[in-house]
Parts: C-alpha cells; sequence; structure tokens
C-alpha cells in the first residue's frame, strides 16, 4: 500500500518546481522524510536550502518528522521578504 | 482634537459597538510606528490614519523611485526623488490633520532601533528586506510589543503578528535568515502591485485591532494570500521550545548588528580584499609615536559615546566627504565591529587610498583586550 499525499509549493520553491502542487506516492509508514527526499529528487535546490525551508502538514507548521496518511496535504514555505 | 470635534469623520466607528466613543478616543490615544513606507507600508499608513490613530511614526531612508509607483501608492509621480517619509507624512497630514505623523529618514539598525520603537503601542513591519524583519521581530520580543507582520513575494502574501507575551515570534517560524540567493529581495523578485495591498490592509486591520483590543488577532497564525487561485490559507505556528529570543532561555538576548545577517559568501569574498589592522598593532604603534591617521566611520553620537579618536565621517557621509581626507596618508579606519569601516575601506580603495585597513573587530575588540575601561553598546 501506498501513501499519497498532496505537496504544494509557495513563493520560490513553487519557482523552482514550475507548479503549485505536485501529487506524490511514497509507502506506507512514510514520514515527511519520504516527501523530502522526493523533492530533492527532483529539484537539488531543496537539499541546498532545507534548514531554511518550513514543511505544514495539513496546515499545521511542523519542526519534527510527521507520519503521513492518504490525503494528508504538505505545504512547503519558504521565508518571503518583499514589501 | 477631541472625539466630539470630529464626529462626522468616525461617525461609521462611533456606530459600531465594537469601537463607539471610547475606541474612537482609544485609537486617538494610541500610537503606531510603520517600518518601510512602500508597498505594504502605504495602505498600512492610509488606513490608520484615516481610522484616527492619534500618532504615527514612519521610518523609511529611501526616496522615490518611479518603478515604486506601481504599487506604493502613498507616493506620486511629481514627488519621485523625494524622500519617501516625507512625501508619505505630507500625504497623512492631508487625508486627516488629526494624526500626529513622525516621519523618521533612516534605516533602522540594531544601534537605533530600541530608541525609534520604544515610544509605539505597535510595530507594524513594512520592510523589504529579511534583516530589517528579523531585527523588528527581535525588537518586538525585548520590548514586549506586538509586531504586525507582513511580506510579498510575486502573487503572494504573508501576514501574521508576532506577539511573544502571547505566541510565538518570527524566529520561531524561521530561525535564521536565509541567503540572498534563495529569498531575492522585492526589487529583484517582481509583485503584482496590488498585492502589497491586500496584505497591507489585512496588516492595518489587524493594527487596529490590537489598539481596540478586539477580536481574535493572527497570533500564532500565519496567513497565506495566494493571488493566482485567490486563496487564503491559516498556517498555525507555536512557539518554538528552542527559540533563540522569545523562549525561556533565550541565546540572543539583544539586538543583532543586522549587517552581520548579509555575511553571504560574496561578502566573505570582498572582505578578505579589505586589509586589516588588529587592535594591539593599532596600539603598538600608539605607544611608540607613530599612530596611523584615523577614521572613525560611524555616527557622531557613537563616537561621543565612546572613541579611540581620529576624524569622524558617518559612512553614509563618505560618498560626500571622502575629500577631506588625505589619499597620500596611511589609514586606519574603524567602526563598532569592524563591518561597516570594511565598507569604508573598499570605498576609500577604490577612491584611490593606497595604503587603507580596517581596525579588525571595531572599537569593541579595542575595549576587551586593549581598554576595558571603554564602555561597549
Ligand atoms: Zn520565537
Amino acid at each position: 500500500m501506498a501513501v499519497n499525499v498532496t505537496v504544494r509549493f509557495f513563493a520560490v520553491a513553487r519557482e523552482w518546481m514550475g507548479t503549485a502542487s505536485v501529487e506524490l506516492s511514497i509507502p506506507d509508514g512514510s514520514t515527511t522524510e519520504a516527501v523530502w527526499d522526493l523533492l530533492v529528487q527532483r529539484e537539488p535546490k531543496f537539499s541546498t536550502w532545507r534548514d531554511r525551508l518550513r514543511l505544514a502538514v495539513n496546515n499545521d507548521y511542523v519542526s519534527a518528522p510527521v507520519a503521513l496518511r492518504t490525503g494528508d496535504e504538505v505545504a512547503v514555505i519558504p521565508p518571503v521578504s518583499g514589501g | 482634537m477631541g472625539v466630539q470635534g470630529s464626529f462626522s469623520r468616525y461617525a461609521r466607528h462611533l456606530v459600531i459597538p465594537e469601537i463607539g466613543a471610547q475606541g474612537q478616543d482609544r485609537l486617538r490615544r494610541s500610537s503606531v510606528v510603520v517600518i518601510g513606507a512602500g508597498g505594504l507600508g502605504s495602505p498600512v499608513l492610509q488606513y490608520l490614519a484615516a481610522a484616527g490613530v492619534g500618532t504615527i511614526g514612519v521610518v523609511d531612508d529611501d526616496v522615490v523611485a518611479e518603478s515604486n509607483l506601481q504599487r506604493q501608492v502613498i507616493h506620486r509621480t511629481d514627488q519621485i526623488g523625494r524622500p519617501k517619509v516625507e512625501t508619505a507624512a505630507a500625504y497623512l497630514r492631508a487625508l486627516n490633520p488629526d494624526v500626529t505623523v513622525r516621519p523618521v529618514a533612516s534605516r533602522l539598525t540594531s544601534m537605533n532601533a530600541v530608541e525609534v520603537l520604544r515610544p509605539y503601542d505597535v510595530i507594524v513591519d513594512g520592510s523589504d528586506n529579511f534583516p530589517t524583519r528579523y531585527l523588528l521581530s527581535d525588537a518586538g520580543v525585548l520590548l514586549r510589543k506586538p509586531v504586525v507582520y507582513g511580506s510579498v513575494y510575486r502573487f503572494e502574501g504573508q501576514v501574521s503578528v508576532f506577539d511573544a507575551r502571547r505566541g510565538p515570534c518570527y524566529r520561531c517560524l524561521y530561525q535564521t535568515p536565509p541567503p540572498p540567493e534563495m529569498a531575492p529581495d522585492c526589487g529583484d523578485a517582481g509583485v503584482l502591485g496590488v498585492l502589497p495591498g491586500l496584505v497591507g490592509t489585512i496588516q492595518a486591520a489587524e493594527t487596529l485591532k490590537l489598539l481596540l483590543g478586539v477580536g481574535e488577532p493572527l497570533i500564532g497564525r500565519l496567513l497565506l494570500v495566494d493571488g493566482l487561485a485567490m486563496e487564503m490559507r491559516e498556517l498555525r505556528f507555536k512557539k518554538d521550545p528552542a527559540c533563540p529570543v522569545c523562549s525561556a532561555s533565550p541565546s540572543i538576548t539583544t539586538l543583532v548588528d543586522h549587517e552581520a545577517f548579509c555575511a553571504t559568501s560574496q561578502r566573505q569574498e570582498d572582505a578578505a580584499m579589505v586589509r586589516e589592522m588588529t587592535v594591539e598593532e593599532l596600539k603598538e604603534r600608539m605607544d611608540r609615536q607613530a599612530p596611523p591617521s584615523i577614521l572613525d566611520v560611524r555616527e557622531v553620537d557613537e563616537h561621543e559615546f565612546v572613541n579611540i579618536g581620529g576624524t569622524v565621517i558617518p559612512v553614509g557621509e563618505l560618498p560626500e566627504r571622502w575629500k577631506e581626507l588625505d589619499p597620500s596618508k596611511e589609514w586606519v579606519v574603524y567602526c563598532r565591529s569592524g563591518v561597516r569601516s570594511a565598507n569604508a575601506v573598499r570605498f576609500l580603495q577604490q577612491q584611490g587610498f593606497n595604503d587603507v585597513k580596517n581596525l579588525r573587530g571595531g572599537i569593541l575588540a579595542w575595549a576587551r583586550t586593549i581598554d576595558p575601561t571603554k564602555p561597549t553598546y
């Protein structure tokens, strides 16, 4: 059984991916770490800037890896400075 | 002018039970400082002044440029080249003469932030760069004041309220500033002109709510505005128990020199090209009565507070005043910590000063290792 999640990208992460969201399939029992791994494969910048980006799962910011279930939504939120 | 005399102006406030005469009087006795009179600052300032907030501080060191006018709606075409705080103040005074406007035409730094921000009830972050955003969030924690945060990128915006007494701060979200190549400032990134209008009006609403003590402020909540999908989502975030500023055992307890934040790899390369003199070397040269010419590039009041002599020309005035200095002499330049003076050394080298060095660590290093009787700040 795989877990299917939606990953949404904001600000500069959206530019990197060239899209606002992707659907990802990760192994059962995976956490947000599995999402990171897939993102890094698609775009190496996620690896470089990983500690400067924040993830929110179902609209809650998370600090530590969180177990994911099918239907969960993961948002990738970079800091933004423009004014 | 009291509420009585302005009944008609605030009539639509006075009829709301949550505001009324009492709330309107509260706004009149309130003070707000807005950092940045740009895309976000424009609507914030306009609505706060219109609402009758009694005292409004405006902090910005920039002048109006043509490229600002696409989104910074408080300034006009015929004002290009004028200081933004002046044109914003003129707009606000014309909009509502009840309001006292206090323009501050300088850049907010760790040196002046406490003095500038302390008199106000609420701080509004309408800045356009990370160093100022971190400075404001930290200052809000240290001064125990709420910071109404907003920022924009292309079609997106973020809004939140940081109040460390009741919730998290900006560093609970993002502990340290990102490198510039990841997050370009607004000038580089581009922004749909109306986006700061959307975000800034939400900031104005949050500010008025805080002043009136009504409703639920955006504390612990980050509102993400997506102008393309025209969606708003609310992300919840908590106080970081390891936050360097607002946790129970903070590692940052004074304002950080914001220039240090800009220490990117590029800057470090630049720094390598700046020749340095240590405080020990300078002391030794002074002791044998052969000191180099000394230049202090801090502000005059910093020099008066503590100095090791020398000519004073603040780094910001150097482009106009460097000709007062003799380029054939040997110079050593100092500031507080060595950052401003490194910039000054680079500038003087470009003007043909062949023998100019940076005093490593600035007057702080001098006070630490040569003369502990010197006060530090
Ligand atoms: Zn914090």
